[in-house]
């Protein structure tokens, strides 16, 4: 029979056991997520497209016709945009998702006992959901303008959008105690994603904003967590963007260091929630 | 008893919170209290719910936790469901736990009751598969029938509770968490499910049970536990542990009865806020040698009112119901004056015992409904002796026979 032992400190073996166990919950945290957001709307998943698409239209408006920027070579700077906000969305709602879970769900984890990081995993796979909405759009608006992308590299596609999410997954994780006491975390993450859009190649090009920097400022642009990793994710879609490995290799770095410190963190958070919220 | 094996064994367990009192603005009267604390910005306090409690539990007992409000109940109850972690100490627990520490954690109310079947299966530690074993079972029970697939959030709040009850009470764990969840739906639900309890419990489940409702605890337990501010002070048998909890709560009797901060149901638009309630009998606080208990009301009027009535709903220290005393009108109130009045209850039909009272100030509308002024419950507690001279020769079992004596039977012939 099942043994468990409950101990200050958290030394609580069974802990990954669990999440193995509840892993069904997972699934229904995110389906609960579809649903909800999808139920009562009028055009249903329509709305994951339209902000986006919305987005899509103004940024390229702006860099492209306004500021008359480069693409990525042939892409359509429409189509370039477009393959950017996907990955920026899914990395700036899965680092949002995280990092507010312990608010979002507090009624739930007040109540009943599941591993913690239960919440934040399924919330997380629900955003799956949007994306996958979002790049048959992305194909649509390529047929539109008749632009094909590489289509050898597209089976790198499921791993960068792993990997765009989990380094947003990772970094949430890892701020997600600090929303705990006080919420002022909540109010600026939003903030800090509406600035980090504009400092990661999402509605340009990696290429031609690095080739118009110092050596210096170049090598402080890719620090940038997000940067490499969503370059990349571009490239699985964009024939002529050039695929970036320092870049890249910093990124994974970044999701190294925050996926191991973000667990630990909370871990650490998810033992005292209970009692401060 | 003790020769089944322990499934709960709590070791020394504690939990420490820390208080943080933010400086307030200070009213004359906290100054006078508290004059070191006046300076500081912040301080904090550190408050122990639990100290140092062990027991073990065995397989297949039935434990009711009591203990006044503040006693340490409920933490201890997050302990062993593992939401929050001991300060020290050690629990260890073999078998599967489930807790309905609520009920309907984790429906969403855009959901329909299919979807959040599913959902609070999950949440409550089920797999798919169970649900769907038990899914039939628990459509059933819940008796919402044709609603299963029409979202929760347009459920009456009657539906919602029994369906949450319904999917709760299908969880198949070794070692079952109940607190206050019996305190739900109306009276036929709740007696179902009060059932429904016993039933699992009797299946050689081990469960642990906090509730205020001592007929609960009696109906469902073999053994209580009673909690006083964190410790363990009574632990043995059912009927010793109810006798010794109300013990307790009699020896903290009091005179004053402020109500302005009582909580009132959101039902009720208060018109005329009862302020307090002070009880003048003087020595003995009901009968012994007064027959009543008497009592002044002060309340104040937020409207012109016609006709103001009192009533008052008295109950026993278990929270059976005893009975109901009305009042005819007692005036004709202007718009924010203040009253104050002095009643007197014949309490010679009751039990002795401890009682409390809930009061309503109401209005009756030609139909015979009332339209509710103000409505505390527990307004106030008292205590009722017995009566000097009475027959001695009977010793009263509440449980058995009610709180109320009746008229005496008379030989006729």
């Amino acid at each position: 029979m099942q043994k468990t032992v409950i101990e200050p400190g958290g030394k609580n073996m069974q802990y990954w056991r669990d999440i193995w166990r509840y892993r069904g919950l997972a699934a229904n945290l995110a389906r609960r997520d579809i649903i909800v957001r999808y139920k009562q709307t009028l055009i249903g998943p329509g709305w994951a497209v339209i902000n986006p698409l919305v987005q899509m239209v103004i940024m390229s408006f702006i860099f492209g016709t306004v500021a008359k920027l480069p693409s990525d070579g042939n892409a359509p700077y429409q189509v370039m945009v477009y393959t950017g906000l996907i990955a920026w969305n899914l990395f700036a709602r899965g680092l949002t998702v995280a990092s507010s879970t312990f608010i979002s769900n507090a009624d739930l984890l007040k109540k009943v006992y599941f591993p913690r990081l239960i919440a934040p995993l399924g919330q997380s796979a629900a955003l799956l959901a949007d994306c996958l909405i979002s790049l048959i759009i992305l194909f649509v608006l390529m047929g539109f303008y008749r632009f094909a992308p590489p289509w050898q590299r597209l089976i790198f596609l499921p791993l960068l959008i792993f990997l765009t999410l989990l380094l947003g997954f990772s970094a949430g994780l890892f701020l997600a105690p600090s929303n705990i006491r006080n919420r002022d975390l909540n109010q600026i993450i939003p903030f800090l994603l509406q600035v980090g859009q504009y400092v990661t190649p999402v509605v340009y090009s990696f290429a031609y904003v690095t080739s118009t920097m110092s050596r210096k400022a170049a090598l402080l642009y890719i620090l940038n967590p997000a940067a490499g990793v969503i370059n990349a994710f571009k490239w699985c879609l964009l024939p002529e963007n050039s695929f970036h490995l320092p870049s890249f290799l910093i990124s994974l770095i970044w999701i190294s260091l925050l996926l191991p410190l973000g667990i630990l963190r909370f871990r650490k958070g998810e033992r005292t929630f209970a009692d401060l919220v | 008893m003790t020769d089944r094996p322990v499934v709960i064994k709590a070791e020394g367990i504690g939990k420490r919170y820390v208080i943080r009192h933010k400086r307030e603005r200070l009213s004359n009267s906290k100054f006078k209290e508290r004059p070191a604390n006046v300076f500081k910005r912040e301080s904090r306090e550190d408050f122990f719910a639990l100290k140092d409690v062990s027991f073990e539990i065995h397989r297949g007992e039935r434990v009711g936790i009591i203990g006044k409000n503040g006693a340490g109940k409920s933490t201890l109850l997050k302990l062993l469901s593992r939401i929050t972690e001991p300060t020290y100490g050690r629990i260890e627990l073999t078998g599967k736990v489930s807790s309905m520490l609520e009920v309907g954690t984790g429906f969403s109310p855009e959901l329909t009751g299919r979807e959040n079947i599913y959902l609070n299966g999950a949440v409550l530690g089920m797999s798919k598969k169970e649900v769907d074993e038990k899914f039939e079972k628990i459509v059933e029970f819940s008796e919402i029938g044709r609603f299963l697939d029409t979202p929760v959030k347009r459920y009456s709040s009657g539906m919602y509770v029994r369906l949450a009850f319904s999917v709760a009470s299908h969880l198949e764990p070794d070692i079952l968490i109940i607190d206050e969840v019996l305190a739900v739906g109306d009276q036929k639900f709740r007696q179902k499910s009060l059932d429904r309890m016993k039933e699992i419990a009797s299946n050689g489940k081990t469960v642990l049970c906090v509730s205020h409702q001592m007929n609960v605890i009696r109906d469902l337990c073999d053994r209580v536990i009673v909690l006083r501010e964190g410790r363990i002070v009574f632990d043995g048998g059912t009927e010793e542990g109810i006798k010794f909890y109300t013990e307790e709560i009699k020896s903290c009797g009091q005179e004053f009865f402020d109500l302005r901060e009582s909580k009132r149901p959101h039902f009720v638009k208060v018109r005329t806020p009862a302020e307090s309630i002070s009880i003048l009998n003087e020595n003995e606080r009901a009968a012994g040698t007064d027959k009543s208990l008497k009592f002044t009301l002060r309340w104040k009027a937020l409207d012109d009112l016609q006709k103001v009535k009192l009533r008052l709903v008295v109950r026993f220290a278990d929270e059976t119901n005893a009975g109901i005393a009305l009042s005819d009108a007692i005036c004709d109130a202007e718009k924010n004056k203040t009253y104050e009045h002095t009643f007197s209850f014949d309490t010679s039909n009751l039990f002795p015992g401890d009682y409390s009272a809930a009061i309503t100030l109401y209005q009756s509308d030609s139909q015979g409904g009332s339209d509710y002024l103000d409505h505390v419950d527990k307004a106030l507690t008292f205590t009722v002796y017995e009566l000097q001279g009475r027959d001695k020769s009977v010793i009263y079992n509440h449980q058995f026979w009610g709180h109320v004596r009746l008229a005496d039977l008379v030989v006729t012939e």
